[in-house]
């Protein structure tokens, strides 16, 4: 397994920021700041650095070279391997499209023989990441690891986009299937949030829109935590995720994180569902708690020999850390070691299995970390 | 150095086209630490502030729910997963006081059973003080439906103990040795009522059989004095004599064996002898019996009862169900009415036998009455026209071991209907389908 990461600055253009010498990469990996994809020129560009790679890329809200967390950058990080096949497919996901379905199609495209796992780029806002990554998994079972992540817009909340072989366009689900005896595959999800104040039960709340917690009016829940940050709303409501469990599952907790508001309705709208009769509770993050969450993370990605980690964290992570977000990343890196070359991006929402269960669901507020190697 | 400053000189250092420190761009980065810093400090002190504000409102519902555990009617504890008393209230001590000093939080469950041992009766049953803790002990650990405890000097306890989501065990413990008592009372007299119940039944099937053994007797000669089987009587009036003993004995056999059937059937003795029987026939055959009786009481009888089924009942009790509805109906009809004896196959495959005269009726309050032996309506009624109240009650318990039921529609001055239903599976469909 070979690797060569490009970064692509406005004013300096590409730079190798790391290389194991000559490639030829079967894969590029490619994460891009919103604005930096407009004219296309920088996907034309990869394609004309590795012509015979598929290409796979996303927007982003901040993307990940090494232990570099940069903003308004492209960051390429192109893969040979010395065994493991692939596969690619994607699908388009309608505006208020069946996100169950589009997992199901996107699945199909996937030959079942020998697939060990699948890395998932998804719209970030037209998606219910839940129904998406239940789709998948109707089609490939739950013994396939399914990872990955949805797109970004900066903190924008306004158009994300995924390409294969293209440049990436809004509305589009992309993945990669790792195949073959050789290629090993690790992954690790943690957020490290704290939850404050009581449970609350979700009394009124349909698909991924949540209304009212404890019967009363959720957005006002939120403007009260959020204090003076509520006027940033939805951005800020990055700060406050949300913890929820079926009633007295509390193993069984997902962390969801709101990417809308719909001011006419008072719905909050979330990644993934937050379904009713679920028990929720609001989480603040405390920074050393979140850098040692990514350190546990990359605990649980470690494998022996990686050479490459794929790091999908979240946005919420990012605003709240401010430039101290380069030290979740650096603590990911003391985890993995200096042999594993870092790559990844900010996101609207993480995929990953669920803690000591098969089933695969979408994260908020976590670090989650794809990690391969090749036997 | 601190690492974020170290990054800072790095990203300044990137950003710069010579790869030298581009001052500008490393105190911008530095302000806007500044300006992080001073977000997240605000941050931090709101944070302090909704939490006072949250702490607030769980305490006050914590006080709500404590208040509510303090005045509630039952005694209350909750112990945690490792069955160390959480708290309770203090009721409990006072329902338990043999362990009252003890139940303060931390003791465990084990603790406060083994001292209470002593104290304790049992479930039910006496038995070892080592057999009630280990019951004790177990039923505590895995809940179940609600239970009683003996206490010394005869308190009762009735438990009731839950999981709880973290493991735990939730308790409600209520005195009934009031209810208990009550209900003890209750059971006792209830025993005494059946026993005198069943007492009296046996005293009539007794009474019943010393009657009628002298009865056949004056029954029989009676008879064959009226026949003048020895020889002629003499005075026509010896004969006339003779003729009303033999009616007034045949008249009391019929309300002893009335009677006896009854207590056999109240006493769970009377056996159905059920056999395949022609409705239609049994039906022509009472009206046959009755028609006289009818005509000398100046009434008219209707019959509407043909394609009738076969039905799987007691010869002799059907019949004497339907003798005593026609008997009534006669009784209690004046001069110049009319008696309609209607049969049909009901709707569900049953069959509906009704007797319906234009007499004096029953009010709706006396129909319970007229059901209850010995009840027959207004003591006056049955001096005007004999009978001892046996009849109606009779017939619905005879048509109750049949499976069917007796139903009565009565208005005062107009008439009644008694009608009897025998359900389907007592019909034989076969037939009736056949024909």
């Amino acid at each position: 397994m070979r690797i060569e990461q490009r970064v692509w600055q406005t004013g300096a253009g590409w730079r190798i920021a790391a290389s194991d010498g000559a490639v030829a990469p079967a894969l590029v990996l490619f994460f891009a700041a919103p604005g930096t994809l407009d004219d296309g020129r920088r996907f034309a560009e990869l394609r004309a650095f590795y012509p015979g790679a598929a290409i796979l890329g996303c927007t982003t809200g901040g993307e990940i070279a090494d232990v570099d967390v940069l903003d308004g950058t492209v960051v390429a990080t192109a893969i040979e391997f010395a065994h493991t096949r692939l596969a690619f497919a994607e699908a388009t996901i309608e505006r208020d499209g069946d996100s169950e379905t589009a997992g199901r199609r996107l699945a199909a495209g996937l030959p079942c023989a020998g697939l060990r796992g699948v890395f998932v780029l998804s719209d970030g806002t037209h998606v219910n990441g839940t129904d998406l990554v239940a789709g998948i998994q109707n089609v490939l079972g739950t013994d396939i690891t399914v990872t990955g992540g949805l797109a970004g817009d900066g903190a924008r909340f306004v158009s994300t986009r995924v390409g294969l072989n293209a440049n990436p366009a809004p509305g589009r689900l992309a993945a990669v299937g790792f195949y073959g005896d050789e290629v090993c595959l690790g992954f690790g999800s943690f957020g490290g949030w704290d939850t404050v104040g009581p449970e609350r039960l979700i009394t009124r709340a349909k698909g991924t829109v949540l209304y009212e917690l404890d019967d009363q009016p959720a957005l006002a829940l939120y403007r009260k935590y959020l204090g003076p940050e509520a006027d940033n709303l939805p951005a800020s409501a990055l700060l406050c995720p949300l913890r929820i469990h079926p009633p007295s599952k509390p193993e069984a907790a997902l962390v969801r994180t709101v990417i809308g508001v719909d001011n006419a309705t008072g719905g909050m709208v979330f990644a993934g569902s937050v379904p009713e009769g679920y028990v929720a509770q609001l989480m603040l993050g405390h920074f050393d708690n979140l850098i040692a969450g990514a350190g546990r993370a990359a605990a649980r990605a470690a494998i022996p020999d990686a050479r490459l980690a794929i790091l999908v964290s979240c946005i919420g992570r990012k605003l709240l850390l401010g430039q101290q977000i380069g030290d979740e990343v650096e603590a990911v890196k003391g985890v993995l070691g200096a042999a594993c070359q870092l790559t990844g991006f900010y996101s609207y929402g993480e995929i990953a299995p669920l803690e000591n269960s098969p089933f695969c669901d979408l994260h908020n507020q976590t670090m989650t970390i794809t990690t391969i190697a090749e036997a | 150095m601190h690492r974020l400053l170290e990054r800072q000189l790095n990203r300044a250092r990137r950003n710069s086209p010579d790869g030298e420190i581009d001052l500008e761009t490393l105190l911008g980065l530095v302000d806007a630490a500044y300006l992080e810093f001073d977000r997240q400090r605000r941050v931090l002190a709101h944070t302090h502030e909704i939490m006072r504000e949250e702490f607030g409102l769980i305490n006050a519902g914590l006080s709500r729910l404590r208040d509510a555990i303090t005045q509630m009617g039952a005694g209350f504890a909750i112990w945690d997963s490792n069955d160390r008393l959480v708290m309770c209230n203090e009721l409990l001590r006072e329902i338990l006081p043999e362990t009252a000093e003890l139940l303060r939080p931390g003791v465990t469950f084990t603790e406060c059973i083994v001292r209470m041992a002593p104290h304790f009766g049992s479930f039910g049953a006496d038995g070892p003080v080592h057999d009630w803790v280990t019951e004790r002990l177990a039923r505590h650990r895995n809940p179940a439906d609600p239970f009683e405890i003996t206490l010394a000097g005869g308190r009762h306890v009735r438990i009731w103990e839950a999981k709880t989501s973290e493991g735990g065990i939730v308790g409600v413990y209520i005195d009934v040795t009031e209810s208990k008592r009550a209900e003890d009372e209750l059971r006792r007299a209830k025993e005494a009522a059946e026993s005198a119940n069943r007492s009296k039944s046996l005293f009539l099937a007794n009474m019943s059989h010393e009657l009628r053994t002298p009865l056949n007797a004056i029954i029989g000669f009676s008879e064959i004095i009226q026949g003048e089987m020895m020889g002629p009587l003499g005075d026509r009036r010896y004969h006339v004599y003779a003729h009303d003993i033999h009616d007034a004995g045949r008249h009391l056999l019929e309300i002893i064996n009335d009677i006896l059937d009854m207590s056999k059937i109240e006493s769970g003795k009377f056996e159905l002898d059920a056999e395949w029987a022609d409705l239609g026939e049994l039906i022509d055959g009472v009206v046959q019996m009755v028609r006289g009786r009818v005509h000398e009481a100046g009434l008219t009888l209707h019959v509407a009862a043909s394609g009738l089924p076969s039905v799987c009942c007691e010869r002799r009790a059907l019949r004497q169900v339907l003798l005593n509805l026609l008997g009534n109906a006669i009784k209690f009809t004046p001069s110049g009415g009319r008696i309609d004896v209607t049969a049909k196959v009901a709707a569900d495959g049953g069959v509906i036998v009704s007797v319906t005269d234009t007499g004096i009726g029953i009010a709706p309050q006396n129909i319970p009455l007229a059901l209850t032996p010995f009840g027959q309506v207004e003591v006056t009624l049955s001096r005007a026209h004999g009978g001892v109240g046996l009849g109606l009650p009779l017939s619905q318990r005879l048509v109750d071991l049949h499976g069917g039921r007796l139903e009565i529609v009565s208005t005062v001055g107009s008439g009644t209907t008694v009608s009897v239903t025998l359900p389907p599976d007592r019909v034989d469909h076969a037939a009736l389908r056949s024909a």
